[in-house]
């Protein structure tokens, strides 16, 4: 079941890259891909959204006496995670100019980080997400050093050394914590059911470790000074790939690790996690007030849009867990959105200066669809209702304000930065007059509008019907759950009979 | 079958929907062989079927009881945001209101924009905002509310963005936004602040909840609790009605078309006083926050009167009026009389289209909008004229309009608490009369200038919804009668009254229509002039408040995360650094790092096998 | 005439900034480059211009004598049959002076789109509705700013105000809402508010009779163009040149037509001449002043980005910004919709060919009318030029000179630096083919 969104890309990408005729490697990738979002809705299907526990587990003995088993299954937070990757995947590959140098190599590589991906998603034994974790960190050094922009090499060897530091964190943490806990494989079940055992003094060091080896890849504040430049000099559909998908690996491993694994240290801890979340939304909505680049501006506002999921996590009720995970999500498809469209208005303006952008929605001359998706994702990501970036961010601020109401308010300060920004990007780019011995710039094609006007659909769909964002994590939220805030009784019971 | 479109009547905000989907058909690049006036056309329709079914299920309520229902929304974690609607004669009064000006400021923009050929995108947007309004007067939840508060901001921002090649436009669409944004999140912090305490968003049950004694109980004990609370609640609906200090976005919002100005002087605006009118319980527990708001109110009232005498752009003339006489609604809900708000709430609404289209057909075709340039228009436009005079009269306190018994109300009101809010709101009358009628004098009276020599009146989109507008409020005092809505006649108070209006009125008369004082005018003291021309000088106060703090705040953030954060985080491993520096040009040198990490951690692995390996 | 003229400039280079074209002008030639494809566009875009302008000018006489003071004019764009029919006085083979070869009544073209319009053959109501139409709007907008700039030279404005056109209005008025008390009593009331109402009609008239004259000019060097004999800008310009001073003392009148019986509002008696009244009022008014769009300017008055007097307007087709076309608040949209239902094949060929082919062509031909009228322009300056000073091969130098003041002077327009006026101005713009 979980297995063919593991090997089915990453076989596909073997055969990708053995193809003798370039010109295939789009469709076949795209075929496959769009057969991977097809296969996740199967997947969905199967879900059983009141289940508790692992479902759709798979269970293979590797190398029992290294606790290193291939060990599958996927609770909310994981089949949210897993259906992104794969919609992410398709974008990804989609989005691509036909154009590409080295084709085969490119897709590729796309389809083996989308397979370690959905295995680190999927796994349920620490080893093997390690390895897998491990498994994507090459290609994406090549993704960007590659097809990457002006600073490529340096942006990209950034990025590898960072996120090599943080696999060997992660490596050493989890070892560490098999071993410590002596126990005969990594599944989280077992390891979970030991660590409360260990003297506290061990389980901070580990838990600080895990911290700081996700936190480089999330990114936090200030482990994130590799994410600017690393989304500026990919390429768009790359960006899309790591900011969309491959940057929730660290908040997946927050959850999973942090609050699943840990949770009495989690929960002692929460304030100072709650506080860390909250510097990350308004360093990052800050920071991007002050950028001139669209496309730097965008990524960070990923930065701050993870500190929401890190106060979620931190407060860790039922809400807020529901809140954080729905957040990942939103926030992936927004920011694919989002950096797909700062690409196209690249490709057609051949700036991504505030400075210089201006009047791109005028009707004739502009691009004035691009423009319009824009204003939508741009306020979706500012957390306007109606759209699933809203329900995410309310969801986290509701399941949040009663334990840390300080923190709360900040972030929602955080969300009126966040809409300062956006609006002096759409003003710069959207609105005002094209320049008349400048401005005549090539049009848009359908073709590549599609992937921005499917964000699109799902953006409002979601959060219309936000139902169907929040009802896969539901479950899994109660029972991480640490805290959980008194449900609120019927007014009518308070009444006065 | 009058009961079925009672019962049907949260159709109502779905038919302006239906017409702004189907006016994106006319978005450029679709429709491009013929033009986009379909799409006013469809709207139009749709906003009048809207009007004749809130109108029709406004006579079938006769004295029901009002109706409420909840449609579910998002049920998870424990958290059950469903969508409460109550259709009360109140609800649909002002639907139909609503409704009944949007219509008409539609036929009115087939005259106004009649050259534009943005008119799909014009009339989705208005009829965005009816949909808005609409669900916001149906809807009974705080939560839900807020939600359409924020996208009526968002329309807003849009709305007054129509003309986005226009420098002034993107401006003004900008702070319009983010003006409005500020005062939504803090309503936001209050929505998230208020549920620990009250369990509940619905208005009915928060009221019901404000009135126990526990809830009573627990305000004294923690006054500040409720105070900040009331704060953040309140500041929503002082952004939208553009109170202090959030008031300068009106003004730059004159820079959006006309017929979309009616609309947000009118109703728009009350948005944000209908939902302070709904928060009247909650507020009333603190006194401070009541205190706060006749504060503000009073404030706004006297000092944007001020300011709109001494504008020149005759838009602006009629946008700060709209300032002020919101802030009396807030003095109303300030003392605890949030029918009174009401009623002053309703007889604005219908009056104060009348100026802003009187102001459009001037503009139209004598071109300026400088009210220093314009003058002499009585003879060949007696028609704007009077429907303006009408809708003046219909605003301010002049016997026996709508608008005199909704003042006459609110000075009984006041009169038992406090006889100094009566003086301010007297006053804030006189003055409103005042900047109302130099307007006018300045554009009817005198001799003509160049650009008003030649200035015929206009066709029938101009004129009909005018006048029929105008026949509305000459029609509103027996309308209020049949409705029982009419104050009781307090002699002195209502004397009072008319006489603070005549000599507001007569002194501009005399100002502004004596040949004696030389035009423009000016005051003697011309510091105070600026004062209020600039508004108070606000733009330059955010500048260097809000607007410079975050500005500074991100720079420095920006500085810190270039050199301190980055260079920090490099240090960590100077390795890295070395290893980055040294390896850049050495292709295989990065992997041999690399391939070290791994290798490091398969030795660990390979030796904790050993390990486990050795202890069984 | 200058048509056969070798530049030969017995004068020293101008210093003016714009010299080049001053030399240009002095030479014979119009302020846009003479080149074939600038050609090509003028004389395509005149065509397309002249068919609607056919409706225009009929709809506007139709206004002027027949709806004249309607008060609920919901049908003054429904022309009548007689009105559709009626003959162009220089058309045809009953014209006073037959510029035009073609037919007097309503160009078959025009009759094909209101018959059929851009969608199918439909009531004319419906199509009206459907906005599939001659945007007459736009016309109404050029008649407007006619009537609102004043002191633009002329006897007509000021015979508005005389005692004279008041009585011919009362009579005209009065008879017009014979039978009808209701409107007899309100123009009891406000006298002055039906007599501007009749200033404006009889603007109506004077627009109307000005395009009835300039559409068989157009058409006229369209033809001649396909025959060959017009090969140069400079022909196209001088043509108009000569139509000018051909029809230059055309009267121009109001007359009222109410139930049969004509009212003349202007009598022709009046000796009103084409030229003066009408022409160069047209120019002043719509080339050069008109008003700001609101699209694209701010009307706030503390902004100032409005001037404070009406000669400082600079809004007309030769300073207007056309990328905008097609965008909310740009009134010339409406123009250029109308002129994009008539492309001549070879025009929407080459419009294909650039830029964004179908998608921007309403702006494409928008910047190449802006061409076209810079020609027509250049044309009125030759014409004031021939009529108030010396020929261009005038062996005098002090008379050369004098001719080079004038078009210098001309210029100088295009660069004043109040209000942007400068940057606004496109005429160096189009000095370039790149500019599309």
């Amino acid at each position: 079941m979980l297995s063919v969104l593991i090997f089915g890309p990453l076989l596909a990408g073997l055969a990708v890259f053995l193809l003798r005729d370039g010109r295939q490697a789009k469709t076949l990738a795209l075929v496959l891909a769009a057969l991977m979002v097809v296969w996740t809705g199967v997947v969905l299907r199967r879900f059983d959204v009141m289940a508790t526990g692992m479902q759709l587990t798979e269970l293979v003995p590797w190398l029992p006496n290294l606790g290193l088993n291939y060990d599958l299954g996927c609770d909310g937070l994981s089949v949210s995670l897993l259906a992104l990757n794969s919609l992410i995947t398709w974008i990804v590959v989609y989005s691509t100019p036909a154009t590409v140098a080295r084709p085969r190599l490119y897709y590729g590589l796309v389809l083996w980080v989308s397979g370690g991906l959905a295995g680190a998603f999927a796994a349920q034994n620490a080893l093997l997400f390690v390895l897998f974790y491990e498994l994507e960190l090459i290609p994406v050094y090549f993704l960007i050093a590659i097809w990457g922009g002006a600073r490529k090499q340096y942006a990209a060897l950034k990025f590898l050394l960072y996120t090599a530091v943080s696999g060997i964190l992660l490596l050493g943490g989890i070892l560490a914590l098999g071993w410590l806990s002596g126990q005969a494989d990594f599944a989280y079940e077992h390891i979970r059911a030991t660590v409360a055992g260990l003297p506290v003094a061990v389980q901070g060091t580990l838990l600080l470790t895990l911290l700081l080896g996700f936190g480089i890849k999330t990114p936090l504040v200030p482990l994130h000074t590799w994410l600017p430049d690393a989304y500026v000099e990919a390429s768009p559909p790359i960006a899309i790939l790591l900011g969309g998908i491959l940057a929730k690996l660290g908040t997946y491993g927050l959850v999973r690790f942090g609050v699943q694994l840990f949770p009495e240290l989690w929960q002692q801890w929460s304030l100072g996690l709650a506080l860390w979340g909250t510097a990350g939304v308004l360093f990052g909505a800050l920071a991007a007030i002050a950028q001139k680049d669209i496309k730097r501006m965008v990524a960070y506002s990923s930065i701050g849009h993870m500190g929401y999921v890190m106060l979620g996590c931190a407060t860790a009720t039922p809400l807020s867990l529901v809140g954080a995970i729905s957040q990942m999500v939103s926030h992936g498809v927004i920011l694919a959105i989002l950096f797909h469209l700062v690409g196209v208005i690249e490709a057609k303006v051949g700036t991504r200066e505030l400075d210089v952008l201006n009047g791109l929605m005028n009707p004739l001359r502009g691009l004035p669809t691009v423009s319009a998706l824009l204003v939508l994702g741009g306020m979706a990501s500012a957390g306007i209702p109606g759209m699933m970036g809203f329900v995410a961010e309310f969801l986290v601020f509701q399941g949040s304000y009663q334990v840390f109401p300080l923190f709360t308010l900040l972030c929602v300060l955080g969300t009126g930065l966040t809409a300062v920004y956006f609006v002096i990007l759409l003003n710069r780019t959207c609105f005002g007059k094209l320049d008349n011995r400048t401005a005549y710039y090539p049009p848009v094609w359908a073709a590549e509008k599609i992937p921005a006007l499917v964000l699109a659909g799902l953006i409002l769909f979601l959060g219309i019907q936000p139902r169907w964002l929040v009802q896969w994590s539901e479950q899994t939220a109660q029972n991480l759950a640490l805290t959980t805030v008194a449900v609120a009784p019927p007014i009518s019971e308070l009444l006065p009979k | 079958m009058m009961s079925w479109f009672l019962e049907s009547v949260w159709l109502v905000p779905l038919y302006p929907l239906v017409g702004m989907v189907a006016a994106a058909f006319w978005y450029p690049g679709i429709i491009r062989r013929t033009g986009p006036r379909p799409a006013g056309y469809i709207n139009a329709l749709m906003t009048f079927v809207s009007l004749v079914h809130a109108a029709l299920a406004l006579v079938a309520t006769g004295g029901r009881e009002s109706l409420s229902y909840s449609l579910p929304w998002l049920q998870v974690a424990g958290l059950d945001l469903s969508l409460p609607l109550v259709v009360s004669p109140l609800s649909l009064t002002a639907m139909v209101v609503i409704f009944g000006v949007n219509f008409l400021a539609q036929v009115y923009a087939f005259g106004y924009m009649e050259m534009d050929w943005g008119w799909a995108r014009f009339f989705s947007l208005l009829a965005f905002f009816e949909a808005g309004m609409a669900a916001l007067v149906l809807c009974d939840s705080l939560f839900f509310s807020y939600v359409i508060l924020e996208l009526l901001t968002l329309g807003t921002y849009l709305l007054v963005g129509f003309w986005f090649n226009q420098p002034l436009v993107v401006t003004g669409a900008r702070d319009a936004f983010l003006t409005k944004r500020v005062g939504d999140l803090l309503l936001l912090m209050g929505v998230l602040a208020i549920w620990p305490l009250s369990h509940t968003w619905n208005f009915t049950e928060l009221a019901q909840w404000a009135a126990q004694p526990q809830t009573v109980a627990y305000a004294q004990a923690h006054p500040q609790v409720l105070f900040w609370l009331g704060l953040a609640l309140l500041a929503g609906p002082l952004g939208k009605c553009a109170q202090f200090p959030f008031h300068l976005w009106l003004d730059e919002a004159m820079e959006g078309p006309i017929p979309a100005t009616i609309l947000r002087n009118a109703v728009v605006v009350l948005t944000g006083s209908w939902v302070l009118v709904k928060l009247t319980p909650i507020l009333a527990l603190s006194p401070g926050v009541m205190g706060v708001t006749v504060g503000v109110g009073a404030a706004t009232a006297v000092g944007a009167a001020l300011i709109a005498i001494a504008q020149i752009c005759v838009k602006r003339t009629l946008s700060y009026p709209v300032s002020a006489y919101l802030g009396l609604l807030f003095v109303a809900v300030g003392t605890g009389h949030p029918q009174t708000a009401l009623l002053l709430m309703l007889t604005y609404a219908v009056a104060m289209g009348l100026p802003v289209m009187g102001a459009g057909n001037v503009i139209w075709n004598s071109i300026t909008q400088d009210v220093r340039r314009l003058g002499g228009l009585a003879a060949r436009r007696p028609v704007t004229l009077l429907c303006w005079l009408v809708g003046i009269a219909g605003v301010v306190a002049v016997p026996p309009l709508g608008g005199f018994w909704s003042w006459l109300q609110l000075v009984t009101d006041l009169a038992e608490q406090s006889p100094g809010l009566v003086a301010v709101v007297l006053l804030v009358n006189g003055l409103l009369t005042f900047g109302l009628v130099r307007v006018v004098c300045l554009l009817f009276g005198n001799r003509p200038q160049p650009m008003s020599q030649r200035s015929p009146e206009l066709h029938w989109p101009f004129i009909l919804p005018m006048t029929v507008l105008a026949g509305v409020v000459l029609h509103m005092p027996h309308l209020l009668a049949v409705t029982g809505l009419l104050p009781a006649w307090q002699q002195d108070w209502g004397v009072l009254l008319s006489l603070s209006t005549l000599s507001g009125a007569s002194l501009a008369a005399l100002v502004y229509l004596s040949p004696g004082i030389p035009k423009p005018v000016r005051l003697p003291v011309t510091s105070l002039q600026d004062l209020l021309a600039y508004d108070l000088y606000t733009p330059k106060i955010y500048r260097m408040t809000v607007v410079g703090l975050v500005d500074v705040v991100s720079r420095i953030t920006d500085v810190l995360d270039r050199y301190l954060v980055d260079g920090l985080v490099n240090l960590v491993g100077v390795a890295t650094v070395f290893g980055g520096e040294t390896l850049k040009y050495s292709t295989s040198g990065k992997f041999q790092w690399y391939l070290l990490t791994i290798l490091v951690g398969m030795a660990l692995v390979v030796g904790l096998a050993v390990v486990t390996v050795g202890q069984s | 005439m200058t048509a056969t003229l070798e530049p030969r400039t017995k004068l020293p280079p101008s210093q003016h900034e714009l010299a080049e074209i001053v030399h240009r002008l002095e030479a014979g030639g119009a302020m846009v480059p003479d080149t074939p494809e600038n050609l090509m566009q003028i004389v395509g875009i005149w065509y397309a211009y002249a068919v609607p302008m056919d409706f225009y000018w009929r709809d506007l006489l139709y206004i002027a004598e027949q709806v004249f003071l309607h008060p609920l004019a919901f049908h003054k764009f429904f022309i009548s049959e007689e009105y559709l029919n009626r003959h162009n006085h220089y058309a045809g083979d009953d014209a006073d002076l037959r510029i035009w070869r073609g037919e007097a009544t309503a160009h078959p073209e025009l009759v094909k789109f209101i018959r059929r319009g851009e969608t199918l053959p439909m009531p004319r109501w419906l199509h009206h509705l459907w906005h599939d139409r001659i945007n007459m709007e736009f016309a109404e907008e050029c008649m407007r700013a006619m009537l609102w700039h004043r002191g633009m030279g002329g006897q007509f404005d000021p015979y508005l105000d005389s005692e004279e056109y008041k009585q011919n209005a009362d009579r005209a008025i009065r008879a017009y809402f014979r039978g009808n008390p209701i409107m007899l009593g309100l123009y009891r009331l406000f006298p002055e508010m039906f007599l501007e109402q009749c200033r404006q009609a009889s603007y109506y008239a004077n627009l109307g009779l000005f395009w009835e004259v300039m559409a068989p000019v157009f058409f006229e060097i369209h033809d001649r163009y396909l025959e060959g004999s017009i090969t140069t800008v400079k022909d196209a310009m001088n043509f108009i040149v000569k139509g000018i001073f051909a029809v230059a003392g055309r009267p121009i009148y109001h007359h009222v037509y109410i139930r049969g019986e004509c009212y003349e509002v202007i009598p022709k008696a009046k000796g009103f001449m084409w030229l003066y009244e009408a022409a160069l009022p047209y120019v002043e008014a719509v080339f050069y002043r008109t008003s700001p769009f609101r699209g694209t300017k701010s009307y706030n008055a503390q902004a100032g980005m409005v001037p404070d007097k009406q000669e400082d307007f600079h809004y007309g087709v030769l300073y207007a910004d056309k990328f905008p076309v097609g965008t909310a608040g740009i009134p010339p949209t409406l123009l250029a919709q109308d002129m994009f239902h008539f492309l001549p094949d070879y025009l929407r060929d080459y419009y294909r060919r650039h830029c964004r082919g179908e998608a921007d062509m309403l702006v494409q031909l928008a910047i190449s009318f802006q061409r076209s009228m810079y020609c027509v322009t250049s044309a009125v300056f030759h014409a004031l030029r021939e009529a108030l000073l010396y020929p261009l091969d005038d062996p005098n130098p002090r008379h050369l000179l004098a001719n080079r003041r004038f078009f210098e002077a001309q210029l100088d327009r295009f660069c004043r630096p109040e209000y942007g006026i400068r940057e606004a101005a496109r005429i160096r713009h189009i000095q370039s083919p790149d500019y599309r």
